[in-house]
């Protein structure tokens, strides 16, 4: 796959972030091209999360610099709400309103960011409805669906705002094991459609299958990437090597 | 569905009412009138003069509950939401929060005189306090996560106030306003009883110094349908309110 060829739709180079004294990012460069899909593995406190948020703004950065399809976000002028629209995430909680329906949940961006009418709204959350395999919940209230289903709707949710790039930090860390496989189902015919894609997971299986590369971070830092079988079998540096025994162990 | 609603609310009176009878007969002392010679000597004083302490007493306590929701919750959303504003002011809150309010009536009295204001006043300076702590509260504990998913899918500060946090914070200002209520009235009661000329809690106290205890139970009848009303109207507000809000 060229992927080179392509447009990028996410520009990072020499990004630092601190929470404090604690440096969180450093010195992380990244390109990300339109269809790519990218998987991010860590140890916890690596900065997975981190660099997640600071691509659509959920946390400022200190230094470096971040473009998003074209749009560069450390520029004050840069309306971050325009950046933020074409970016949907997806979080390890799934974050619905609990008083209103999976429709109504749906909805709501697209009314309030997006200014469509209700019924325009409805229209493009059914569609994303049945493609997460829902739409016969959509008149239910989120406590009555499975937590699988709810991450499915907050994926639709994302999705009907037409999203350039879709972020996910572990979506189904907080799932059933039994659900886990229809989360990333899901997730696989997205890839399958072409989204960009960056995806915090330590679904193995999941990278194997679906990513163009994966990076491995610890420290805040990038430490090795390479293509999904590469990096798992034949990892360059001892870190890797240490963390992805950790985790075959684990699973 | 909606009978029965109505036949429990009326058979719960009855048993109260019922009760009271019980008791009064039993006590047998003038200062117990029967429900029946009570709610005679209302309906009589109601027409007399009961009818315009009613009113006044009913203005003032709504009066000061507007007064309150108007100061108390916007300043408990911007406490709720503002962490560093709320480290400064909350320290404030908590050291004056407790004190009984009406030991103020005095100094209330000397600043706005005898009239209308200062009772509203007083009842204010009570619910407020009610009301700014449960919104701010209720502000605090929405939850971070739900708001930042929000944000991430583009919505403006202004929407995720509109949209996020105020839907999530108006169960809770019912709630205030319920509990409010019932202690607007109380500190009503208290305010109108001294140095008063019109009032419920005036022509209760009035009464009382008279022994003119039918009067007085007229009186207190009265205070209960006015609490009464109170909370019917903000139990028809919530039920309004929240079925706008889910769309
Ligand atoms: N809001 C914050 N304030 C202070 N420190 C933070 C904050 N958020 C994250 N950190 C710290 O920054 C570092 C990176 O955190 P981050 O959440 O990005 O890690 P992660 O790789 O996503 O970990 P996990 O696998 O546990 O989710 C950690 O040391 C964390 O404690
Ligand atoms: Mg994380």
């Amino acid at each position: 796959m060229s992927a080179d060829k392509r447009r990028k739709i996410v520009e990072i180079s020499h990004l630092e972030k601190y929470f404090g004294t604690l440096k969180a990012l450093d010195q992380v460069s990244l390109d990300i091209y339109d269809g790519e899909k990218t998987v991010i593995i860590g140890p916890s406190g690596s900065g997975k999360s981190t660099l997640l948020r600071t691509i659509n703004q959920l946390e400022t950065f200190d230094r470096g610099r971040i473009i998003v399809d074209g749009m560069d976000i450390s520029d004050k002028n840069t309306d971050i709400n325009k950046v933020r629209e074409e970016i949907g995430m997806v979080f390890q909680s799934f974050n619905l309103f609990p008083h209103k329906t999976v429709l109504e949940n749906v909805n709501m961006a697209q009314m309030i960011v997006r200014r469509r009418s209700r019924d325009e709204a409805a229209a493009i959350s059914e569609g994303f409805l049945q493609k997460v395999g829902i739409l016969d919940k959509k008149n239910e209230y989120p406590q009555k669906l499975s937590g699988g289903q709810q991450q499915r709707v907050a994926i639709a949710r994302a999705l009907a705002m037409k999203p350039k790039l879709m972020l996910f930090d572990e979506p189904t860390s907080a799932l059933d094991p039994e659900m886990i496989g229809e989360v990333l189902g899901v997730m696989k015919n997205l890839a399958l459609e072409g989204m960009t894609m960056i995806v915090v997971t330590h679904e193995m299986g999941f990278a194997r299958e679906v990513a163009d590369r994966v990076i491995f971070m610890d420290y805040g830092k990038i430490i090795e990437e390479g293509r999904p079988d590469a990096l798992f079998r034949t990892p360059t540096q001892e870190r890797t090597r240490l963390f992805l025994k950790q985790i075959l162990k684990a699973m | 569905m909606k009978t029965k609603n109505i036949i429990r609310q009326i058979a719960s009176i009855a048993t109260l009412f019922a009760a009271w009878q019980i008791l009064a007969v039993v006590v047998a002392n003038p200062a117990l009138p029967t429900p029946g010679s009570a709610f005679l000597v209302f309906f009589r004083e109601i027409s007399a003069g009961l009818w315009n302490h009613f009113l006044i007493s009913g203005w003032r306590v709504l009066a000061s509950i507007l007064l309150s929701l108007l100061v108390g919750v916007p300043l408990g959303l911007w406490l709720g939401r503002e962490e560093k504003y709320d480290r400064f002011f909350s320290p404030m809150l908590y050291l004056t929060y407790p004190i009984p309010k009406i030991v103020f009536l005095p100094l209330v009295m000397v600043l706005f005189g005898l009239g209308n204001f200062s009772k509203i006043f007083l009842i204010t300076l009570v619910v407020f306090f009610q009301i700014l702590v449960t919104t701010r509260d209720a502000a605090r504990n929405v939850s971070p996560a739900l708001i930042l998913s929000v944000v991430s899918l583009g919505a403006k500060r202004r929407d995720i106030y509109r949209h996020v946090i105020w839907p999530a914070i108006i169960p809770d200002i019912f709630t205030a306003l319920r509990i409010g209520s019932g202690t607007a009235i109380a500190v009503l009661f208290f305010a109108e009883s001294i140095a008063s000329s019109e009032g419920l809690g005036y022509y209760l106290m009035d009464a009382w110094s008279r022994y003119a205890y039918p009067e007085m139970f007229a009186g207190i009848i009265a205070m209960g349908v006015l609490g009464y009303t109170l909370y019917l109207t903000i139990d028809i507000l919530d039920k309004k309110i929240c079925s706008w809000k889910r769309l």
